[in-house]
């Protein structure tokens, strides 16, 4: 998927990644896509349940090997 | 986001298994751009004591100073029971900057007006 940041949380346990994100996005502009890569097992649910409170657009996920890449379209 | 939504957290315990998860749930709040407060109260007062969170640890989670370092960017509220500042011998100067020592009914407040409490 087509993206503008990438964050790359690999390694990183709960809360980590989403509180790295919650910074990350901050520096997007309203529209722009950032990416994160993250293998905690929590991130499948945390990155739309994050989404879902905070009001950005949850895009989807990619399958690499061992982890995850989490796509979020940020909102105003 | 004019209403933001708020939630309170009270960390009443400084054993590891405690207030890790008053801090992950009070930082993720933070990062969810909620407002947080945190209500720090008997043992759990310890970890915003000077020098407290260096001696509290997990294995495996990050180190709890650098929660407290997420809280604080955050812009979550940390305020400390003064009961159990007295009751410890906790001064002010005990705690770190910007912990705010407040009563049982600021605290109650607090809460009441909160959408989320969460009790640690």
């Amino acid at each position: 998927m087509e993206y503008d940041v990438s964050l790359d949380c690999r390694g990183l346990s709960c809360p980590m990644p989403i509180l790295k994100a919650s910074k990350k996005i901050k520096e997007l502009e309203v529209g722009q896509v950032l990416e994160v890569l993250a293998d905690d097992p929590g991130g499948e649910e945390d990155f739309p349940a994050w989404c879902e409170q905070t009001g950005h657009e949850f895009l989807g996920q990619e399958e690499e090997e061992d982890y995850l890449k989490f796509y979020i379209r940020k909102k105003a | 986001m004019a209403d933001k939504q708020t939630m309170v957290v009270v960390a009443g315990s400084d054993a590891p298994e405690n207030i890790y998860k008053a801090f992950i749930m009070a930082t993720v709040g933070g990062g969810m751009d909620k407002e947080v407060i945190m209500f720090f109260t008997m043992s759990g007062l310890n970890a915003v004591k000077k020098g407290g969170a260096e001696k509290i640890n997990m294995a495996g989670a990050p180190p709890l100073t650098e929660l407290l370092s997420q809280a604080k960017e955050l812009g979550v509220h940390l305020t400390a029971c003064s009961l159990a500042m007295k009751v410890m011998g906790v001064s002010e100067d005990d705690l770190i900057d910007g912990v705010k020592p407040v009563g049982a009914a600021a605290a109650l407040d607090h809460a009441f007006k909160s959408d989320l409490v969460l009790t640690f």
